[in-house]
């Protein structure tokens, strides 16, 4: 089964997301900082990570760049508000597979969850 | 009477005349002086309540720019929830019909949150030297089956010896298309429906102008100086957001230019921009 992590300060976007990608069929962690999620990347090695880009304490980029030491072939897909596209860009260039927008489209998240998947095991 | 007197009262009479020709002289120039005092203190007022209203609307956009955001955040998991709900496959056709509307409603607060959510700085990368006769050109191209549908007639110069100039193409594109589409509706129901566009370079130096005119029913004078204020609309309720002009106004500005807007002759209203030739990085 793949592994999915998310990462959002807001419990209901984990929630949420749990629910969904469960759904799917996916084994869905989660981690409510960027701290925790290093910790869970050790912990879980998941296929896919989720990360939101605006969290307090560690921003989603530092996130992103100790997710990327810790295994440098996960896929993290960075979650934006519009008005960060262009850190969301910055993200691509530091290692992110991807970005999407909020509001999220689920099932725009699904494709991209299963093109990166496809990629990472084929 | 002796000669002197007389040739004395003669004196007296040149003298008077010299005294009320100076006299006049000094009025004239006192006149004169307090035209340009009245113009000058004309100018400054307008200034002052230019910066007034600059300074104004730049900390609504900070401010907006921070709560679109804010609300990002519940609106998403509003929206995600929304979502999961409609994707469960007991609901009764009203539950469904209910959360349809709940999703519409919805969409309503996402765009109004886009909307303000594009005052965040204008990123250096996205500025190139563009040909307002292209930027232009383009939303004319893209606007004219609306304008053909709405009856109104484009009335285009462009000045042959612009030079290029430095924009966030997106968002100056976004300015000529909001002024043009209110422009659009103003002239609605109006039997001569015109819509001037042209371009020179500014009376002020290194700066080039666009001015688009229309001859709809104009702005209310008494409305002048709220139209870029952000929710301010004339427009029947659910027909727009009142964000247009703002964000027009602070796109303009983030381009170190200028926008304002006057009635015109043909009773319609003008709007006038005026870009820089050369960017200076805003702080």
């Amino acid at each position: 089964m793949e592994r999915i992590l998310v990462v959002d300060d807001e419990v209901e976007v984990c929630n949420a997301l749990r629910e969904f990608l469960g759904s799917k069929g996916y084994e869905v962690h989660t981690a409510l900082d960027g701290s925790t999620a290093i910790s869970k990347v050790k912990e879980v090695r998941p296929h896919i990570v989720l990360l939101d880009i605006i969290m307090p304490g560690m921003s989603g980029i530092d996130t992103l760049k100790g997710i990327k030491e810790v295994d440098p072939r996960v896929g993290v897909i960075m979650v934006t508000a519009v008005a960060d596209q262009e850190v969301a860009k910055r993200a691509i260039g530091l290692g992110a597979y991807d970005y999407i927008t909020k509001p999220m489209d689920l099932n725009y998240l699904e494709t991209v969850v299963i093109v990166k998947i496809i990629d990472l095991l084929g | 009477m002796d000669r002197d007197n007389v040739s004395g009262g003669s004196l007296d009479i040149d003298q008077l005349k010299k005294y009320a020709q100076d006299l006049a002289k000094v009025y004239k120039s006192e006149r004169e002086k307090r035209r340009e005092l009245e113009a000058a203190y004309q100018e400054l007022q307008q200034t002052k309540d230019m910066l007034v209203q600059s300074e104004k609307l730049a900390a609504v956009g900070r401010l907006t720019a921070g709560v679109a955001h804010e609300i990002l955040n519940p609106v998403n998991i509003i929206s995600m929830r929304l979502q999961l709900l409609k994707m469960t496959e007991d609901f009764s056709d009203q539950a469904r019909e209910a959360i349809s509307i709940c999703k519409n409603q919805l969409n309503r607060i996402i765009q109004i949150t886009k909307d303000l959510g594009q005052f965040s700085r204008i990123h250096e990368k996205q500025i190139t030297t563009c040909d307002l006769k292209e930027v232009i050109g383009y939303i004319l191209g893209l606007g004219a089956p609306q304008l053909k549908k709405e009856g109104v007639k484009t009335d285009v110069e462009y000045h042959p010896d612009l030079p290029l100039i430095p924009l966030d193409k997106n968002r100056i594109e976004q300015v000529i298309l909001n002024i043009i589409s209110n422009a659009t509706t103003a002239m609605a129901g109006q039997k001569t429906k015109v819509l001037r566009i042209r371009t020179k370079l500014a009376a002020s130096e290194g700066h080039v102008q666009i001015l688009i005119s229309d001859t709809g029913t104009g702005i209310d004078e008494g409305d002048m100086n709220r139209i870029f204020d952000p929710f301010f609309t004339t427009k029947e309720p659910g027909q727009g957001t009142g964000l247009g002009l703002f964000i027009s106004y602070n796109i303009i500005q983030d381009h170190g230019g200028r926008i304002w807007a006057e009635n015109n002759g043909w009773g319609g209203a003008s709007f006038f921009i005026e870009l820089p030739v050369i960017r200076r990085v805003q702080s």
